[in-house]
């Protein structure tokens, strides 16, 4: 069994330390997740809390009917959803670091960065851009795909399409995204990767 | 960055049982955007295992496909080494609160508060139809009332046009406007107006109670 599931099914029967492992285990994530999807850090803070919330509420009729992490990326996907379709939403903060939140001056350190690091730097701030730019539905469907390692039809689930439908937002989602990239970056993509190509999930 | 499509793009895999895609007659670009899907479902373990090897045989052959699965593979390596900001030493702490006053609403029977409901709200446009079908009832209501409900104008000086053809036209209300009592002219001017506030007024109420989701 899902060692995720284990822990939600004994915080049914009352054990709250599984409940502060399952934050524990999976806030961070949801929380990198709900970044991406909201781009403001705060609101991705309460996104969190919102959707643990929830778990704490569903506690009782839950029943596991999928990996836990479906149906806590479902409940998160669903709490951006609801706050990107806000009429008066929370302004993002232009100009702001995509990563932390804060300004981009903090990414300015004492000590100059090496020529390795700033590529890496501007890389990553491409690829967020970039990410942002994406529609709403391409963003999460890449996200929990590409980063959440979820399946298709999980995705499907949590997003509320089809799993055809899934393919092809994954789908446009990477050739969006590609085009960002510079080329160097393909050939030295993951050495190896290959092998792991295809592999089931 | 962008590998071309080559001139000759191999037969796009099918599942066992199908007819194959052989004699596909779709454009070039058309072809080129499917196989880069297939190469994505490829990349994500979503092939079965005849589709598989075909593609790994097409990229044997057509180094431009196995360009391009480079390059999609390098945005899912992009994603994943973008950082994750540590989550903050307090948000447990918060989120604890949070419970508690959950919990406590809940042993009051009071409605808890706390996230907004799962299903996606009404988007204001269409929260507002209501509130716009009702003002246009009331204004119209108050156009076709108002004269019944008023006593004739005191006098009858005409405003805007003279003569015969004035008659039974929009100068008579003008007239009354003009020179009835003012608190008469006060209510047809602004009665449209209060009835929509008012609405908006319980339509705002009704938006701040919230509903609970289900968890």
């Amino acid at each position: 069994m899902d060692e995720d599931v284990r822990l939600m099914l004994a915080f049914r029967d009352g054990d709250q330390a599984a409940f502060d492992t399952l934050f524990e285990r999976w806030a961070g994530r949801l929380l990198h997740f709900l970044e991406r999807m909201v781009r403001n850090t705060a609101v991705a803070e309460e996104l969190v809390q919102e959707t643990f919330l929830r778990v704490h509420r569903a506690r009782e009729g839950y029943q596991p009917q999928a990996r836990f992490s479906t149906w806590l990326f479902t409940i998160g996907a669903n709490a951006a959803r609801n706050e990107l379709r806000r009429p008066y939403r929370r302004a993002v903060h232009q100009g702001s670091d995509p990563e932390s939140g804060g300004p981009l001056l903090q990414l300015v350190s004492p000590e100059p960065p090496s020529d390795q690091v700033v590529d890496a730097r501007r890389l990553s701030q491409q690829v967020a851009e970039a990410l942002e730019e994406l529609p709403e539905r391409q963003r999460a469907a890449l996200w929990l795909c590409a980063v959440e390692g979820l399946s298709y039809a999980e995705v499907a689930e949590a997003l509320e399409a089809t799993e055809k439908s899934v393919k092809a937002l994954v789908h446009r989602a990477r050739v969006g995204l590609a085009r960002t990239l510079p080329s160097t970056e393909a050939a030295d993509a993951e050495p190896g990767a290959m092998q792991r190509t295809g592999a089931a999930k | 960055m962008g590998t071309e499509p080559p001139a000759n793009l191999p037969a796009l895999p099918a599942p066992p049982g199908s007819p194959g895609r052989a004699g596909d007659e779709r454009s070039p670009e058309a072809r080129w955007e499917a196989w880069e899907e297939a190469l994505s479902a490829f990349l994500d373990g979503e092939l079965g295992a005849r589709e598989r090897e075909q593609v790994c045989s097409a990229l044997e052959t057509t180094p431009q496909l196995a360009a391009r699965l480079a390059e999609l593979r390098a945005v899912d390596h992009a994603l994943r080494q973008l950082p994750a900001r540590p989550l903050p030493t307090d948000l447990r702490a918060r989120l604890e609160r949070l419970l508690e006053a959950d919990r406590a609403a809940s042993a009051e029977g009071r409605p808890r508060r706390g996230p907004a409901p799962l299903r996606p709200r009404t988007p204001r446009r269409a929260r507002l139809w209501p509130a716009a079908a009702l003002a246009a009832a009331a204004a119209t209501l108050a156009v076709l009332l108002l004269p019944r409900l008023l006593p004739p104008p005191p006098r009858a000086v005409p405003v805007a046009r003279t003569g015969p053809e004035a008659a039974g036209t929009g100068a008579d209300l003008r007239m009354a406007k003009r020179d009835g009592p003012d608190e008469l002219a006060d209510v047809g001017e602004d009665l449209p107006v209060i009835a929509v506030l008012d609405v908006l007024e319980d339509l705002g109420d009704l938006d701040t109670m919230g509903t609970t989701g289900s968890g």
